[in-house]
């Protein structure tokens, strides 16, 4: 009884109006698909914070900068998730490392995807190190092993050793740079390069998705600051929250122009098919586009609010948080509608169909609610392991230039 | 260099490595051969097993079919209608090896459609409206029926054999053409002894023949004469004919007006009657006044004579490829109830006909 | 402490040998695994200089093409029953390597009314057979002019689907026909969003996505594909385009041909007759 409770049918077929083929009824990507492209954007905008003090050495950005870092990796980790809960095979995953077929964009993923990983894991690791071998030091029994082992066995925190970390790290961070946003770009390539979809095929879709990327990135990191300065008891940065303001509108008016410019060109152009382009954007994704659109007009009256009158204190927090929060609704509800968006227009040109998402199953809401909360523990954990908040050995972060 | 530089570069390394070995081992062993693919996979992908087998394979043991099949215009394949035949007429399926891989287990399952007996579709008229129902988008050159009007609820081999479904008229012979009535009156005189001198028959066990399709009546005359349909009086009357008098003797009483029947009418539930008729009425036309001339009216027709005839047809003393195909799939009671239905009809409903003009 | 732990020791030690016995016979038939595969590739050589794919088909000696003649299509849809009777294509109505799409334009209206064997209109009530696929008999009264269209895959020259295959599961073959290895496929379904013509599905029961193969299991032993053995009309025309005397060769000769959305840049090798812009 339990099993068939659970029990969700193979496929979910989506209703149509107009013409589609007869194939394109059942939705190929799901909201997993939305999730995919969501959470890397967080990482790359995430990294870029806590690059402005690694690489650049914003001092403003210091508070954030480790937290930054151990957010970018908890997120990380957890971006081949959706992909592999989406695959049909997700033990043949593996593949695409083995075999990959250069052509796709998917089969740079798992290259660009671990490289990424692994620079994030060492700049991590040159970050904390000197923390690592403090732990070693007043711990006990496993703990003390496990930091042992994360120190590889080393307690050299010599001026020298630290200097050696300064150098690897800042290195790492500018090899990270553009590797996050060869990353994220190359996410809205997926989309962007495909002819077949008419919604998708755009180049400025590789921009959009970068920008709005960071975007979303810095107003998680303000959320998590400002929720984690609250569970901490210690009151959030205020320089520091003033940059991420100023940066997160920075980027916000990049985006909205750059959106804008997109469906300026489109509209103008007025190539064929764009009837349907208009039916969709009335039809199945308008209320994402309301959403995307209400937000980012919300999110820069309220930043701009905050900057001009160089608000403080609460009025400062609350305004930052609501902003944030708004931004993350709005990027979210911006993958939405292209990832579902673009496959409610039929490849004909001729219908559209509805997406509703299952909720149980592999592609179902639960899996994909699920699939957001666990990088959320994952970060828990690595504060727990790693505090990023008070350096052991404060002179070993800050970077000379 | 710091030991944990040292040690971290070497942990990379051996991780490089060992990634490397993974992949190599990992990659399988006919990738590359041909291209960025399992050339293996090329294999087994032609190896599967074809499922449909083609009208030829058919042929050896169902030969009077597809004999049949072969000679008419019906281009449509064994297996459109019938359904696979994969492994028919073995019986059984297939058991999947235990460590079948994708392509066996896609084989299995569509051995798995087979049963060793193949499929002999009841529904014939769900079957052969699927091409030959009149819809928007079928090309003219396409034979096509409107169902209803067509054959009602009838089954498309009650007439047609699904095997040659085309049923083929015999030529309106040339005599139906030329004869006269006038000289024809003369020649019937012989035969008013049995079918009245007005073409209304005095025994019920004879036909009417006023009012009745000359080409058919050319055609009826002309298979008396040559033997081909047999009923001993009038294989002697008509080998008395020549073609002239048979051409005249059609018009003449082609030229007569239909009579009112006088036959009682045995079953009166003329409603039912009329569903069962509704096969008939594709040819014999809607009233039993035909569209066809080599096609006999059968309205107003004796009761007795239709009853005996459709009789004939059934048990092959009568011989007609299409008729008897019809009557094989009748009942006693059908037959009665036929002849009934067309024995009651009057020519009422169809007032173009040229038999009805005549008519009081 | 030393007396007291010896029994221990002597577990210890027998966990040991257990323990490179193990380790052991993991190294050697990895090892082994490389011999394998060394010795795998050459046997794969040695066929490679024989005839490809199978013993008594060679894959270079053909060029594959597929002719659609629209003007003869009934709408019969034996094609689509052959297809997934000889495929094992669900009997679904999403999930089709072929089907037929009917172009009906009204009295007044410029475009047209399209729809398919699997709009729900045309399906039997609850039926979910595909015996009970047909067209719906429009009611239409003021059509002006109707045609069907068989569509399949077009296995283009420049196939967009193989373009963004991350693994190669799916590959163009020597004699033109697109082929999936499904058991090689991750079921990422990225082909199935690239390709224009929606000719890609995804067998969620296997988790592969599934495509037309012209059926190669059976244009490899000299049969032709099971669509094309089907259709009662010759609507649809098979053969290889390097032999001039072949039907295709014929097909594309005497007729004017189109393929389906040219400028995707695609360059399919099924073509079509008897089609307007409006097919897509």
């Amino acid at each position: 009884m339990v099993t068939a409770l659970f029990q969700v049918p193979l496929f979910q077929a989506s209703p149509f109006v107009g013409y589609v083929y007869p194939n394109e009824t059942i939705i190929p990507w799901s909201e997993l698909i939305v999730i995919y492209p969501y959470l890397t954007g967080l990482v790359a905008g995430a990294f870029i914070v806590s690059s402005f003090y690694h690489v650049f050495g914003m001092q403003q950005f210091k508070p954030v900068a480790r937290f930054a870092l151990l957010t970018a990796l908890a997120f990380m980790i957890c971006v081949p998730a959706p992909l592999l809960l989406h695959l049909g095979h997700p033990e043949r995953a593996f593949e695409a490392m083995i075999t990959p077929h250069w052509s796709s964009a998917f089969a740079a993923f798992s290259y660009v995807a671990s490289f990424y990983v692994v620079v994030l894991m060492l700049e991590t690791w040159f970050a904390f190190r000197a923390d690592f071998v403090a732990s070693a030091g007043h711990n006990r029994g496993l703990r003390k092993l496990f930091y042992r082992i994360l120190a590889l066995d080393s307690d050299d925190v010599s001026e020298r050793a630290l200097g050696y970390d300064r150098r690897w790290a800042r290195a790492l961070a500018m090899i990270g740079i553009p590797a996050a946003t060869l990353l994220h770009g190359y996410v809205g390539f997926v989309f962007g390069s495909l002819k077949s979809r008419q919604w998708w095929s755009s180049d400025l879709m590789p921009v959009i998705f970068l920008l709005s990327a960071v975007v979303s990135g810095i107003g998680l990191l303000i959320v998590l600051y400002i929720a984690t300065s609250r569970i901490r008891r210690t009151p959030a940065d205020e320089t520091c929250l003033r940059a991420l303001a100023q940066a997160l509108w920075s980027f916000l008016i990049v985006v909205v122009v750059v959106e804008g410019l997109e469906y300026l060109t489109m509209f103008y152009r007025s190539e064929e098919g764009i009837q349907m382009i208009e039916a969709l954007i009335r039809g199945p994704i308008r209320a994402g586009l309301t959403i995307q659109a209400a937000g980012s007009a919300i999110a820069l009256i309220l930043l701009t609010w905050l900057i001009v009158f160089r608000e403080r204190g609460k009025t400062l927090v609350r305004g930052l948080a609501v902003a944030a929060v708004v931004v993350l609704i709005e990027v979210f509800a911006m993958r939405w509608n292209v990832v579902i968006g673009g496959q409610e227009l039929s490849k004909t040109m001729r219908g559209l169909l509805v997406y509703a998402p299952p909720v149980l199953g592999r592609d179902g809401l639960v899996a994909a609610a699920g699939l957001l909360t666990v990088p959320f523990l994952l970060l828990w954990l690595f504060v727990r392991l790693f505090p990023p908040w008070e350096p052991a050995h404060r002179d070993a972060h800050v970077p000379r230039g | 260099m710091p030991k944990h530089i040292v040690r971290l570069v070497v942990l990379l390394a051996a991780a490089g490595v060992l990634a490397l070995a993974v992949k190599i081992y990992l990659v399988p062993h006919s990738f590359w051969t041909y291209g960025h693919f399992r050339a293996k996979s090329v294999t087994e992908i032609a190896s599967d097993a074809p499922v449909y087998q083609g009208a030829r394979s058919c042929a050896s043991c169902h030969s009077p079919e597809f004999t049949a099949w072969s000679a008419s215009q019906h281009r449509v394949n064994c297996e459109d209608c019938h359904g696979a035949a994969g492994r028919h007429p073995q019986v059984g399926t297939l058991v999947p090896p235990a460590n079948a891989d994708t392509h066996q287990r896609l084989m299995d399952a569509r051995y798995g459609l087979v049963t060793g007996k193949m499929r002999v579709p009841t529904d014939t008229v769900q079957l052969c409206t699927q091409c030959h129902a009149a819809i928007a988008g079928r090309p003219a050159t396409q034979p096509q029926i409107a169902v209803r009007q067509h054959a009602g609820t009838q089954q498309c081999i009650a007439c047609h054999s699904p095997h040659a479904p085309k049923i083929v008229f015999p030529p309106i012979p040339k005599a139906a053409l030329v004869g006269s009535a006038v000289t024809g009156k003369v020649a019937a005189a012989p035969c008013a002894g049995c079918h009245g001198a007005n073409g209304k028959s005095l025994t019920p066990e004879f036909p009417n023949l006023a009012g009745q399709q000359r080409a058919y009546l050319v055609g009826a005359l002309e298979a008396y004469r040559t033997g081909a349909r047999k009923a001993p009086m009038m294989n002697e009357m008509a080998a008395s004919l020549s073609a002239t008098d048979i051409a005249n003797v059609a018009a003449y009483f082609s030229g007569l007006g239909r009579q009112t029947p006088t036959a009682v009418r045995l079953v009166s539930d003329a409603g039912s009657d009329k569903a069962s008729a509704a096969a008939c009425t594709t040819c014999h036309g809607e009233g039993g006044i035909s569209g066809n001339r080599v096609v006999p009216n059968l309205a107003g027709q004796s009761e007795t004579y239709l009853t005996a005839a459709l009789e004939a047809y059934r048990i092959g003393t009568r011989q007609d490829a299409l008729m008897s195909r019809i009557a094989h799939g009748l009942s006693a009671a059908d037959i009665k109830q036929l002849a009934a239905y067309y024995a009651g009809l009057t020519c009422g409903g169809a007032k173009t006909s040229p038999a009805c003009k005549a008519a009081p | 402490m030393t007396k007291k732990t010896r029994p221990v020791d002597r577990r210890h030690v027998l966990r040991l040998i257990g323990a490179i016995a193990v380790y052991g016979a993991t190294a050697l038939q990895f090892l082994g695994g490389f011999a394998k595969r060394a010795s795998g590739s050459v046997a794969a050589k040695a066929s490679a200089a024989g005839s490809f794919p199978t013993a008594s088909y060679d894959w270079t000696k053909h060029r594959w093409g597929f002719g659609v003649d629209a003007t003869r299509c009934i709408g019969c849809l034996s094609c689509v029953t052959a297809c997934k009777t000889e495929n094992g294509v669900s009997m679904d109505p999403h999930h089709f390597r072929t089907w037929v799409e009917r172009y009906v334009y009204l009295e007044g209206e410029e475009r047209p009314r399209v729809d398919s064997q699997a709009d729900a209109g045309d399906i039997a009530a609850s039926s979910g057979s595909v015996d009970a696929y047909r067209f719906d008999d429009r009611d239409d009264r003021n059509v002006e002019k109707a045609f069907f269209v068989p569509k399949l895959c077009n296995h283009c020259a420049n196939p967009p689907c193989v373009q963004v295959c991350p693994v190669g599961a799916t590959f163009r073959t020597a004699d033109g026909v697109v082929l999936i290895d499904q058991d090689y496929c991750i079921g990422c379904r990225y082909c199935v969003q690239a390709c224009p013509y929606g000719s890609r599905s995804f067998n969620e029961a296997l988790g592969v996505a599934d495509k037309c193969t012209w059926c190669y299991h059976r244009i490899t032993k000299g049969l032709k594909p099971a669509c094309v053995e089907a259709c009662p009309v010759g609507a649809r025309i098979f053969g290889d385009l390097d032999d001039p005397q072949s039907d295709i060769s014929q097909f594309i000769r005497v007729n004017r041909v189109n393929v389906l959305k040219p400028e995707m840049g695609t360059h399919p090798s099924v073509y079509y007759v008897g089609i307007n812009r409006d097919v897509r």
